[in-house]
């Protein structure tokens, strides 16, 4: 049963360019879905909408059966964690945090037990008369989260609110944030353009390219089998070939030759199509006929644990992930070959 | 599917509500006053031209209009030469001696021109320093250096030089250092680094900074007034006696008229090249 | 080079300073005459100053213009602030150019139109009329420190606000207005100084009773040459250097104690 219902959304400035297109989906209650795409995707404008802040050239916004288009934002019970957090800087912590109650006129001691509740669940009890412009990023970030969650909201959006943070404490607040989601099971939009974190954090992922959505999967399922050469690309390294559909559900590729792939094409011969190889599926071997090719190797990009041979099988690019102990015998300009099982090419029909 | 109601679009009259007062304010108590100035040029005492003819032809008039422009442009070229450099020592240097310097110059920016005119006025009389050392080199009678046309530059050019100083000085902030250096890893020496590449890049605040003393410069009242030659005057001295003195309505409001249209001439000239918003940033 | 630029610059930053501190000093000279530097000091043009109602009326009147130019002046400039820089909508360009136009008129041409207008509507020499005049005069200034601190306010804040279930009109008051304070406060001290200094205009319509304390020093100038209004003149430079210190320290002050 849908918690969360998008229907048709669209979004344009007064311009022809649609900055959302047509927008549908559905959300569990206490899902975490993340809206993943790079700028300018419509993933932010999609959230700004269902937070109430932009208004909705077309479609429908629902929230557990009813439609929240004519509620204005202060009565939509959402919560939302801004980029750059948003606290108030002329409050301290516990002002900040207790600010909504305060809106819902809750009685003080009531509110001060909340706040001492949801700051001790986000890790910032000792902190409560502090300043927010005296915390480091992290800590403010956990404040803008208690915030937003203090007074029990119907929906959680985050708006990239890991951008700002260095690598090792972004790895660490993902880790919290989800965390504090399964504590406290509320249903979570998170938005970001960085698809190793939305593969980290997620129940199920959206990806955004143009104002639309090209997938809507778990992340193993966007990975392993991507609908668009769009989503191919944009997660995780991977090789996106052009091909045309040959004799005998054969696919035929610049370059390499005859592909193979795990099923039999559902388009006729002579379509044009795309398969995905990830490069950690091509490996170095002996002379096969199909899913084989010569790899030149132009340049390797050092990963540390593993390296990414980066070449052309005749005109077509390709790379090529590698343990670094079996990268070790490469050297820019061998020639090798390589190859790949079927069951690990995925096609994609346009 | 219904449509979705405007509930997070504004008001569409509100930016015209909200502007009304100021509107009507100015409309009423600015842009009326301004067009009786237009009008009484062409009306008092009678309906016609003849003023603008009088104050185009008469030479005492353009000889008024050619010393203001004259003095003017003196002043504004003055500043240049003397606020460039200040403004460097405060953007370049910068340090403890930059804020020191840039607070002086803020101080005398906030100083009404009125106190710093009549500093002026002891400091150049004869009971002041600068009689007294010349008195002391021998000079004597020291020269009447007060109510001459050097006194009333003098003046002017302390008055506008700290808003030549905060124009340069504004541009100079975002100049991004390392492209003098990116011209002396190519070959550039100081000089030449300076003058074909820092330069150029101040030449923005130089222009924003004249446009704005020329201005303020041919339309000053107190001080050209106060501490010039009574004989020598400018455009403005002459509207205020003929307010004063004359009751000459007409003429005043000719004066006034002419002076707004140059000014309103060098504004758009600038404004054509460069966008006025750049003036007030 | 730098060097070069480093001694003109200093002389130059010399020359802007030095006459500045000449009129506190000759504030306090006990000669009767502009003698500098002075045979020696004293409180004595004080007293003088502050016994002669010809001089403290037009002190207490240029406060009294300033504030109302101050109060009035704003009222009418933060609405229209906040319509500019919120909202898009015809004519916006030529509003913004119409409300900046005080700045670029001359104000002696103002005085010229002042002058017979406020004759007209009996203002003329009366605290009102030179409120009036002031409040076009200062407008553009408050106006621009307004819209300024506006365009640099994050509107996440009002954003934040309303997400946690504050009203629009509660948010402003709540969160707005007190994270622009600064831009207040500074938009008001300029209006206050621009009204407090304000001498071409004033000269012409203000008038013996309503005379301001510019106006009082411009006659006094004219006439005679009295030390007197060297205290005319450290008064002026105070009532700048103590109102731009207050607001600086009230800054500082906000800064170290938080809520």
């Amino acid at each position: 049963m849908s918690y969360l219902t998008l229907q048709h959304l669209r979004k344009d400035y007064g311009s022809a360019v649609l900055a959302v297109n047509d927008v549908s989906l559905s959300i569990e209650k206490g899902e975490f879905v993340t809206f993943l795409g790079p700028s300018g995707s419509g993933k932010t404008t999609t959230l700004m909408m269902i937070a109430g802040f932009e208004c909705a050239s077309g479609g429908e916004i629902m929230v557990a059966g009813r439609s929240i288009d004519p509620v204005p934002p202060h009565k939509r019970n959402i919560g939302v964690v801004f980029q750059n957090y948003a606290l108030f800087p002329h409050m301290s912590v516990a002002a900040n945090v207790g600010f909504p109650l305060r809106m819902r006129r809750l009685p003080k001691a009531e509110i001060a037990s909340r706040v001492g509740t949801i700051l001790d669940i986000v890790g910032l009890g000792a902190f409560a008369k502090a300043e927010p412009r005296r915390l480091s990023g992290g800590q403010q970030q956990r404040v803008a989260l208690a915030r937003a969650l203090v007074f029990e909201p119907d929906v959680l959006l985050l708006d990239e609110p890991l951008g700002a943070l260095d690598k090792n404490l972004r790895e660490q607040m993902q880790l919290e944030i989800r965390r504090i989601h399964n504590t406290l099971g509320v249903t979570t939009i998170y938005v970001t353009h960085d698809q190793t974190e939305a593969m980290t954090m997620s129940d199920r992922i959206a990806v955004f390219n143009a104002g639309r959505i090209e997938q809507l999967d778990v992340p193993l399922k966007l990975y392993h089998e991507p609908a668009t050469a769009f989503v191919a690309g944009f997660v995780g390294d991977n090789n996106v070939l052009d091909g045309v559909v040959a004799e005998d559900g054969f696919i035929a590729v610049p370059g390499i030759g005859l592909v193979a792939t795990g099923e039999r094409p559902s388009v006729p011969a002579g379509a044009q199509v795309t398969v995905a190889i990830r490069p950690e599926s091509i490996r170095p071997s002996t002379k096969a006929h199909v899913n084989a090719a010569e790899f030149a190797l132009g340049g390797l990009v050092n990963y540390g644990d593993s390296v990414m041979l980066i070449g052309t099988v005749g005109p077509t690019p390709l790379k090529i992930r590698l343990p670094a102990r079996e990268a070790a015998r490469f050297s820019p300009g061998d020639t090798f070959t390589v190859s790949w099982l079927a069951a690990q090419v995925h096609l994609i029909t346009n | 599917m219904k449509p979705l109601r405007a509930s997070v679009i504004p008001n569409r009259w509100l930016p015209y509500v909200l502007l009304a007062p100021l509107f009507a304010f100015l409309a009423v108590f600015f842009l009326v006053p301004l067009a009786e100035v237009v009008w009484l040029s062409i009306s008092d005492p009678a309906l016609g031209l003849g003023h603008y003819v009088k104050v185009l032809a008469d030479p005492y008039y353009r000889r008024v209009t050619i010393d203001t422009m004259g003095t003017a442009l003196f002043v504004t070229t003055l500043c240049v030469l003397l606020a460039y450099p200040l403004a460097y020592v405060i953007a370049e240097i910068g340090g403890a001696v930059g804020a020191v310097l840039l607070m002086l110059v803020a101080m005398s920016f906030w100083t009404s021109f009125l106190v710093r005119t009549y500093a002026w006025m002891i400091i150049l009389g004869n009971r002041g320093p600068v009689s007294t050392a010349l008195h002391a080199l021998g000079w004597d009678p020291p020269p009447l250096l007060l109510f001459t046309r050097f006194s009333a530059v003098v003046a002017l050019v302390h008055i506008l030089l700290p808003i030549m100083v905060m124009a340069i000085y504004a541009v100079m902030r975002k100049i991004d250092l390392n492209t003098m250096k990116a011209a002396a890893s190519l070959g550039a020496t100081p000089f030449a680094a300076f003058r074909q590449v820092y330069l150029p890049l101040t030449a923005a605040g130089i222009v924003s900074g004249s446009t704005i003393v020329f201005v303020l410069c041919i339309g000053f009242y107190v001080t050209p007034v106060l501490i010039g030659s009574p004989r020598e005057q400018m455009i403005s001295g002459v509207i205020g006696q003929q307010i004063e003195e004359f009751l000459a309505f007409g003429e005043a409001s000719t004066m006034a008229i002419v002076l707004l249209a140059v000014t309103v001439v060098i504004l758009s000239v600038y404004h054509r090249y460069f966008g006025l918003d750049r003036l007030w940033g | 080079m730098r060097t070069t630029f480093l001694i003109v610059g200093v002389l130059v930053a010399i020359f802007v300073a030095l006459p500045i501190f000449i009129v506190l000093p000759m504030s306090f000279s006990t000669s009767l005459s502009l003698e500098f530097p002075p045979p020696g000091y004293g409180i004595r043009h004080y007293v003088q100053f502050f016994h002669d109602p010809t001089w403290v009326g037009p002190l207490v009147n240029s406060f009294v213009i300033a504030a109302g130019t101050t109060v009035l002046t704003m009222l009418l400039v933060t609405p229209a602030a906040f319509a500019m820089v919120r909202h898009d909508f015809r004519g916006r360009g030529f509003i913004n150019l119409l409300l900046l136009t005080p700045l670029i008129v001359p104000h002696i041409v103002m005085a010229v139109g002042y002058f017979t207008y406020f004759a007209r509507l009996h203002l003329l020499q009366t605290y009102v009329g030179v409120m009036l005049a002031h409040a076009c005069l200062t407008s553009p200034v408050a106006f621009l420190t307004i819209a300024a601190g506006l365009k640099g306010f994050d509107r996440n804040y009002e954003r934040a606000a309303q997400s946690l279930g504050a009203p629009p009109l509660v948010a402003f008051f709540v969160v707005t207005f007190p994270i622009l304070r600064i831009a207040f406060l500074v938009s008001g001290l300029l209006a206050f100084v621009h009204s407090f200094d304000e001498t071409t205009v004033a000269l012409f319509i203000s008038g013996r009773d309503v005379a301001t304390l510019p106006k009082r020093m411009f006659d006094a100038i004219r006439l005679q040459a009295d030390p007197v209004i060297s205290v005319a003149s450290s008064l002026l430079f105070g009532v700048v250097l103590i109102v731009f210190a207050a607001a600086m320290l009230r800054q500082y002050l906000g800064q170290r104690g938080a809520r």
